[in-house]
Protein backbone atom coordinates (compact mmCIF):
# COMPACT_ATOMS: atom_id res chain seq x y z
CA UNK A 1 0.00 0.00 0.00
CA UNK A 2 1.38 3.44 -1.00
CA UNK A 3 0.39 6.88 0.23
CA UNK A 4 -0.25 9.69 -2.26
CA UNK A 5 -0.64 13.28 -1.10
CA UNK A 6 -2.60 15.52 -3.46
CA UNK A 7 -3.76 19.11 -3.59
CA UNK A 8 -7.44 19.07 -4.48
CA UNK A 9 -9.10 22.13 -6.06
CA UNK A 10 -11.92 23.51 -3.89
CA UNK A 11 -14.64 22.66 -6.41
CA UNK A 12 -13.58 19.03 -6.64
CA UNK A 13 -13.25 18.79 -2.87
CA UNK A 14 -16.78 20.15 -2.45
CA UNK A 15 -18.06 17.41 -4.77
CA UNK A 16 -16.19 14.74 -2.82
CA UNK A 17 -17.56 16.16 0.44
CA UNK A 18 -21.11 15.96 -0.95
CA UNK A 19 -20.63 12.25 -1.69
CA UNK A 20 -19.33 11.70 1.83
CA UNK A 21 -22.24 13.67 3.34
CA UNK A 22 -24.68 11.61 1.31
CA UNK A 23 -23.20 8.47 2.80
CA UNK A 24 -21.53 7.06 -0.31
CA UNK A 25 -18.04 7.15 1.18
CA UNK A 26 -16.49 7.24 4.65
CA UNK A 27 -14.14 10.09 3.73
CA UNK A 28 -13.06 12.34 0.84
CA UNK A 29 -9.94 10.15 0.56
CA UNK A 30 -12.08 7.06 -0.04
CA UNK A 31 -14.07 8.95 -2.67
CA UNK A 32 -10.86 10.07 -4.38
CA UNK A 33 -9.54 6.49 -4.39
CA UNK A 34 -12.74 5.29 -6.07
CA UNK A 35 -12.40 8.07 -8.66
CA UNK A 36 -8.87 6.88 -9.46
CA UNK A 37 -10.11 3.28 -9.75
CA UNK A 38 -12.81 4.36 -12.18
CA UNK A 39 -10.41 6.47 -14.22
CA UNK A 40 -7.98 3.58 -14.56
CA UNK A 41 -10.71 1.13 -15.54
CA UNK A 42 -11.92 3.53 -18.24
CA UNK A 43 -8.44 4.03 -19.64
CA UNK A 44 -7.36 0.41 -19.66
CA UNK A 45 -5.78 -1.32 -22.64
CA UNK A 46 -8.44 -4.04 -22.36
CA UNK A 47 -11.27 -1.54 -22.75
CA UNK A 48 -9.57 0.21 -25.66
CA UNK A 49 -8.99 -3.10 -27.46
CA UNK A 50 -12.57 -4.21 -26.82
CA UNK A 51 -13.84 -0.98 -28.37
CA UNK A 52 -11.55 -1.28 -31.40
CA UNK A 53 -12.65 -4.88 -31.92
CA UNK A 54 -16.26 -3.67 -31.83
CA UNK A 55 -15.31 -1.27 -34.63
CA UNK A 56 -13.83 -4.16 -36.62
CA UNK A 57 -16.95 -6.29 -36.19
CA UNK A 58 -19.17 -3.35 -37.14
CA UNK A 59 -17.12 -2.68 -40.28
CA UNK A 60 -17.09 -6.34 -41.33
CA UNK A 61 -20.72 -7.13 -40.59
CA UNK A 62 -22.82 -3.98 -40.79
CA UNK A 63 -20.97 -1.34 -42.72
CA UNK A 64 -21.67 -2.49 -46.29
CA UNK B 1 -29.91 4.72 -40.98
CA UNK B 2 -27.65 4.92 -44.04
CA UNK B 3 -24.21 6.50 -43.76
CA UNK B 4 -25.30 9.46 -45.86
CA UNK B 5 -27.86 10.41 -43.20
CA UNK B 6 -25.44 10.28 -40.29
CA UNK B 7 -24.08 13.40 -38.66
CA UNK B 8 -20.70 12.58 -37.14
CA UNK B 9 -18.75 14.63 -34.62
CA UNK B 10 -14.97 14.50 -34.55
CA UNK B 11 -12.84 14.17 -31.47
CA UNK B 12 -9.10 14.86 -31.78
CA UNK B 13 -7.93 11.22 -31.94
CA UNK B 14 -9.21 10.08 -35.37
CA UNK B 15 -8.59 13.57 -36.74
CA UNK B 16 -4.91 13.42 -35.83
CA UNK B 17 -4.40 9.73 -36.59
CA UNK B 18 -6.05 9.80 -40.02
CA UNK B 19 -4.09 12.94 -40.91
CA UNK B 20 -0.88 11.22 -39.86
CA UNK B 21 -1.79 8.46 -42.34
CA UNK B 22 -2.70 11.01 -45.04
CA UNK B 23 -6.21 9.58 -45.03
CA UNK B 24 -8.64 12.26 -43.84
CA UNK B 25 -10.58 11.52 -47.05
CA UNK B 26 -11.84 8.35 -45.30
CA UNK B 27 -14.25 10.62 -43.40
CA UNK B 28 -16.26 10.99 -46.63
CA UNK B 29 -19.83 9.73 -46.87
CA UNK B 30 -21.37 11.27 -43.79
CA UNK B 31 -24.10 13.88 -44.12
CA UNK B 32 -21.92 16.23 -42.10
CA UNK B 33 -18.72 15.92 -40.11
CA UNK B 34 -18.92 18.42 -37.26
CA UNK B 35 -15.68 19.73 -35.78
CA UNK B 36 -15.95 21.54 -32.42
CA UNK B 37 -13.61 24.52 -32.12
CA UNK B 38 -11.98 23.14 -28.96
CA UNK B 39 -11.19 19.87 -30.75
CA UNK B 40 -9.63 21.76 -33.69
CA UNK B 41 -7.46 23.78 -31.29
CA UNK B 42 -6.37 20.59 -29.53
CA UNK B 43 -5.54 18.87 -32.85
CA UNK B 44 -3.58 21.87 -34.16
CA UNK B 45 -1.63 22.03 -30.90
CA UNK B 46 -0.46 18.43 -31.38
CA UNK B 47 -0.16 18.65 -35.17
CA UNK B 48 0.15 22.20 -36.55
CA UNK B 49 0.39 20.99 -40.16
CA UNK B 50 -2.91 19.08 -40.02
CA UNK B 51 -4.94 19.23 -43.26
CA UNK B 52 -8.33 19.87 -41.68
CA UNK B 53 -9.81 21.63 -44.70
CA UNK B 54 -9.47 18.44 -46.75
CA UNK B 55 -12.18 16.69 -44.70
CA UNK B 56 -15.26 16.02 -46.88
CA UNK B 57 -18.46 17.49 -45.44
CA UNK B 58 -16.63 19.39 -42.71
CA UNK B 59 -18.67 21.86 -40.66
CA UNK B 60 -16.90 23.84 -37.95
CA UNK B 61 -19.02 24.43 -34.86
CA UNK B 62 -18.58 26.42 -31.69
CA UNK B 63 -18.90 24.38 -28.52
CA UNK B 64 -21.68 25.71 -26.35
CA UNK B 65 -20.53 25.94 -22.73
CA UNK B 66 -24.16 25.79 -21.57
CA UNK B 67 -24.70 22.47 -23.33
CA UNK B 68 -21.52 21.07 -21.81
CA UNK B 69 -22.33 22.32 -18.33
CA UNK B 70 -25.23 19.93 -17.94
CA UNK B 71 -22.81 17.05 -18.51
CA UNK B 72 -19.98 18.18 -16.25
CA UNK B 73 -20.76 15.67 -13.53
CA UNK B 74 -21.01 12.74 -15.90
CA UNK B 75 -17.87 13.88 -17.73
CA UNK B 76 -16.00 14.09 -14.45
CA UNK B 77 -17.11 10.58 -13.62
CA UNK B 78 -15.75 9.31 -16.94
CA UNK B 79 -12.56 11.40 -16.64
CA UNK B 80 -13.07 13.34 -19.89
CA UNK B 81 -10.97 16.26 -21.09
CA UNK B 82 -12.32 19.50 -22.55
CA UNK B 83 -12.15 18.38 -26.20
CA UNK B 84 -13.94 15.10 -25.56
CA UNK B 85 -16.61 16.79 -23.49
CA UNK B 86 -17.08 19.42 -26.21
CA UNK B 87 -17.47 16.72 -28.87
CA UNK B 88 -20.20 14.96 -26.89
CA UNK B 89 -21.90 18.28 -26.11
CA UNK B 90 -21.92 19.09 -29.85
CA UNK B 91 -23.40 15.66 -30.59
CA UNK B 92 -26.32 16.47 -28.31
CA UNK B 93 -26.69 20.09 -29.35
CA UNK B 94 -26.63 19.40 -33.11
CA UNK B 95 -28.61 16.12 -32.98
CA UNK B 96 -25.61 14.17 -34.19
CA UNK B 97 -25.58 10.38 -34.39
CA UNK B 98 -22.01 9.24 -34.17
CA UNK B 99 -18.92 10.21 -32.18
CA UNK B 100 -15.59 9.61 -33.90
CA UNK B 101 -13.12 9.08 -31.07
CA UNK B 102 -10.25 6.85 -30.01
CA UNK B 103 -10.49 7.77 -26.36
CA UNK B 104 -11.80 4.86 -24.30
CA UNK B 105 -13.52 7.04 -21.70
CA UNK B 106 -15.18 9.33 -24.27
CA UNK B 107 -16.38 6.31 -26.21
CA UNK B 108 -17.79 4.72 -23.06
CA UNK B 109 -19.65 7.90 -22.10
CA UNK B 110 -21.05 8.50 -25.61
CA UNK B 111 -22.28 4.90 -25.78
CA UNK B 112 -23.76 5.17 -22.31
CA UNK B 113 -25.94 8.06 -23.46
CA UNK B 114 -26.98 6.30 -26.65
CA UNK B 115 -24.70 7.43 -29.46
CA UNK B 116 -22.87 5.34 -32.05
CA UNK B 117 -19.11 5.52 -31.65
CA UNK B 118 -16.34 4.69 -34.13
CA UNK B 119 -12.59 5.18 -34.06
CA UNK B 120 -9.67 5.35 -36.46
CA UNK B 121 -9.58 1.59 -37.10
CA UNK B 122 -13.32 1.64 -37.81
CA UNK B 123 -12.86 4.52 -40.27
CA UNK B 124 -10.14 2.66 -42.18
CA UNK B 125 -12.25 -0.49 -42.48
CA UNK B 126 -15.33 1.57 -43.36
CA UNK B 127 -13.33 3.06 -46.25
CA UNK B 128 -12.67 -0.45 -47.54
CA UNK B 129 -16.28 -1.57 -47.11
CA UNK B 130 -17.48 1.56 -48.94
CA UNK B 131 -15.04 0.63 -51.73
CA UNK B 132 -13.21 3.90 -51.23
CA UNK B 133 -9.95 1.97 -50.80
CA UNK B 134 -8.93 -1.61 -51.58
CA UNK B 135 -8.57 -4.34 -48.99
CA UNK B 136 -4.79 -4.22 -49.52
CA UNK B 137 -4.76 -0.46 -48.92
CA UNK B 138 -6.81 -0.89 -45.74
CA UNK B 139 -4.35 -3.52 -44.52
CA UNK B 140 -1.41 -1.22 -45.31
CA UNK B 141 -3.02 1.64 -43.38
CA UNK B 142 -3.66 -0.60 -40.38
CA UNK B 143 -0.05 -1.80 -40.46
CA UNK B 144 1.10 1.82 -40.69
CA UNK B 145 -0.84 2.87 -37.57
CA UNK B 146 1.89 1.99 -35.02
CA UNK B 147 4.61 3.38 -37.32
CA UNK B 148 3.19 6.57 -38.78
CA UNK B 149 0.56 7.54 -36.23
CA UNK B 150 0.41 8.12 -32.51
CA UNK B 151 -2.34 5.50 -32.08
CA UNK B 152 -0.50 2.66 -30.42
CA UNK B 153 -1.73 -0.89 -30.86
CA UNK B 154 -0.11 -4.00 -29.42
CA UNK B 155 1.51 -6.03 -32.23
CA UNK B 156 -0.49 -9.12 -31.24
CA UNK B 157 -3.74 -7.16 -31.26
CA UNK B 158 -3.02 -5.66 -34.68
CA UNK B 159 -2.19 -9.12 -36.00
CA UNK B 160 -5.57 -10.32 -34.71
CA UNK B 161 -7.35 -7.53 -36.61
CA UNK B 162 -5.42 -8.27 -39.81
CA UNK B 163 -6.27 -11.97 -39.48
CA UNK B 164 -9.98 -11.17 -39.25
CA UNK B 165 -9.76 -9.07 -42.39
CA UNK B 166 -7.95 -11.86 -44.22
CA UNK B 167 -11.01 -14.06 -43.82
CA UNK B 168 -13.23 -11.46 -45.50
CA UNK B 169 -13.71 -10.80 -49.20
Amino acid sequence: MKTITLECPDRLHEQLAKLVAAGWFKSPEDAALEAVRRYLSLHSVELQEKQIMADVQWALNECR
Amino acid sequence: MSAGEIIAVLDAGPLIHLDQLGSLNLLAGYREVLLPDIVEQEARKHRPEIQIDSIPGLVRVTSQPAAAESMFELAAEFGLHAGELAAIAVLKEHHGNCLLSDDAAARAMAEAIGFQVRGTVGMILRGWQRKQISKAAARDLLKALPVKSTLHLRPGFLANILEQINDEN
